[in-house]
């Protein structure tokens, strides 16, 4: 049985009286253990995808669809019509979540050791002195030498990679089964960078840990996932095994994308995708790529595709999959 | 690849730069030294392109900060088009700063979030007395940065970060700058709207004769942008020359390491780069 299930899910946002589809249709499972990474330009709903996943929609966006959760008691839990105390068991216990703003999302007033210790203490078994010896812990797991050094200092006395580490240590303080990372890497360094995947992936394999990677960073996605779920605009794309979309994209959108991280890779100046991704407040009919798609046709523009098996586990949306042969 | 430029007179030389900070009242470091800028030495000549490569950390925008007159260096000079910027007058120095433009990385924070697109380019030609026609000019500059005119009576929420970017770029050039100083210009892009703006940059630089002195720690990017590069680290330069020379026979561990690490294939499983 698969750990987490999406099925369908949908998001609006109602707030300005208006309703602005920010996801649409989006359906995948994921396994124990299993990482899927989540690729597409800014603006495509990848984060909107993570706090739906967790719960976390600010006011004024809705759900469709289903989220399922197979807690570590083997209850089968719907994160959208959960109440807010079953979710408030899984947050940051069952499900960590690592922020893209790793300095943003650690109190500035508050020493790192103690941002731990808090985490650890929602726990009531785990009293004070214990509390503070695992905090050191886990800071040593995420590879900051001299955790007692940085157990005493604040946030702002930590470089970027050191920051981002810092969160991780807090996601993984509640032990959690399923950790969602949303572009936990794109501000470090490429040394940096390299360091905390390398970790991402020690802790991935020593802790069972099942893992959503949001990133908008294609190379990292292929290296890292074992599927990729491709969104563009808010619609999935393409879902499959990272093979498949390596060796055989069928959207003109994974396609454009693979072919940029491999120009760059092979020193060749790539072809940028001509456009910008459509604003979800003006979207135009049809499929939302369309205005970028060079096999566009008639009916892309006036239809909203639906979802084609490509094969075992590989779905496209489109009116013109590419040869994947 | 870069287009190469026939390189002409020098238009900036750093000589022996040094740049020291003293912590003055962050508890526990109050009174140490900082030496973030150690003897760096290079010069961009017209139309050049040079990156200034290297981690988090390593003093790359402290150099672009002294050169933009923001931060005075403890040693060693700066000189634009000939001139020792640190020891001109102010009026030399307003007639001077139009033309050194920078566009910084965190493209949102750099536009005042209550003007309109148009506002905060007009405001940039203010500060060119002889511009009457500023709706033209804004026009023509949004042209230049590939964005629709359409978009001049938006505010900046209202765009995504690629025209952010753009609008930032666009807001550079309204000076007619010599040298702009680009601080990681794409690396909070994704990597379609990098591409695009890179390729932008690149047009740019030929059609205006545009020199760039570029910070990043990205060498996948900066090759595409770049005709000469200097890797840095601990405030020092340990490989400096031409990009494609350098990328593809480095001849210091460190840029090895640096070119190694942005490849992600065969990631380790035991956690060490």
């Amino acid at each position: 049985m698969s750990l987490l299930t999406v099925e369908n899910l949908s998001v609006v946002n109602s707030s300005s009286g208006r309703l602005i589809s920010i996801l649409r249709n989006i359906s995948f499972s994921l396994n124990s253990g299993e990482t899927v990474a989540v690729i597409g330009e800014t603006g495509s709903g990848k984060s909107m995808l993570c706090k739906s996943i967790i719960g976390l929609l600010p006011p004024g966006f809705s759900c469709s669809g289903n989220i399922w959760y197979i807690t570590s008691d083997n209850t089968k839990i719907s994160v959208i019509t959960a109440e807010e105390s079953d979710l408030l068991n899984i947050r940051g216990k069952e499900i960590g979540l690592v922020f893209q703003e790793a300095v943003a999302s650690l109190n500035p007033v508050v020493r790192c050791g103690n941002q731990i210790t808090d985490v650890l203490s929602v726990d009531s078994q785990i009293d004070k002195n214990r509390a503070k010896i695992l905090a050191r812990k886990l800071l040593e797991t995420v590879g900051l030498s001299e955790p007692e050094r940085i157990f005493h200092t604040y946030p702002h006395q930590l470089s970027g990679g050191m920051a981002q580490r810092l969160a991780l240590a807090l996601a993984l303080a509640g032990e959690p089964r399923l950790l969602i990372a949303d572009e936990p890497s794109s501000s470090l360094d490429s040394i940096s960078k390299k360091y905390y995947l390398n970790l991402l992936n020690r802790l991935k394999q020593e802790n069972n840990l099942t893992l959503i990677l949001v990133t908008h960073d294609v190379d990292e996605a292929l290296s890292f996932a074992d599927n990729i779920l491709v969104l563009y605009a808010g619609c999935m794309t393409e879902y499959g095994r990272t093979g498949d979309i390596q060796n055989a994209p069928a959207h003109p959108y994974t396609k454009a994308l693979l072919n940029i991280a491999r120009a760059l890779k092979e020193n060749d100046f790539p072809a940028p995708i001509p456009g910008e991704i459509s604003s979800l407040t003006n979207l135009t009919s049809g499929c939302r790529f369309h205005p970028r798609c060079p096999k566009a046709q008639d009916i892309c523009r006036a239809k909203e595709p639906s979802s084609i098996d490509i094969s075992d586990n590989h779905y496209v949306r489109c009116f013109f999959p590419l040869d994947t042969i | 690849m870069q287009a190469g430029t026939t390189a002409s007179k020098t238009l900036l030389q750093i000589k022996d730069l040094r740049i020291v900070y003293k912590q003055k009242t962050t508890f526990p470091a109050a009174g140490q030294t900082v030496h973030a800028v150690n003897s760096v030495s290079f010069s961009i000549r017209q139309g050049e392109s040079f990156a200034i490569v290297g981690r988090s950390g390593c003093g790359k925008t402290s150099i672009a900060m002294s050169a933009l007159g923001f931060v005075k260096p403890s040693a060693g000079t700066i000189s634009f088009m000939e001139k020792n910027i640190w020891q001109l007058n102010r009026k030399d120095i307003r007639r001077l700063r139009p033309l050194i433009q920078p566009v910084f990385q965190d493209y949102g924070n750099s536009l005042n979030p209550r003007m309109t697109v148009n506002k905060i380019i007009t405001e940039a030609l203010r500060a060119k007395p002889d511009d009457q026609t500023h709706t033209d000019t804004v026009k023509q500059l949004l042209d230049s940065a590939g964005l629709d005119s359409g978009i001049r009576w938006r505010y900046p929420h209202q765009l995504s970060g690629g025209q952010k970017q753009r609008i930032n770029i666009a807001r550079a050039l309204a000076l007619h700058p010599k040298l702009v100083i680009l601080d990681e210009p794409v690396s909070s892009q994704d990597l379609s709207t990098g591409v695009q703006l890179i390729e932008l940059l690149n047009r740019l630089k030929q059609t205006y004769e545009l020199s760039y002195l570029l910070i990043s720690h990205n060498l996948s990017t900066v090759r595409l942008l770049s005709d000469q590069i200097a890797i840095m680290k601990n405030g020092v330069f340990t490989e400096q020359g031409p990009a494609e020379t350098l990328l593809q026979h480095p001849s210091d561990n460190y840029t090895r390491e640096l070119i190694e690490a942005s490849n992600l294939t065969n990631l380790s499983k035991t956690g060490q780069v």
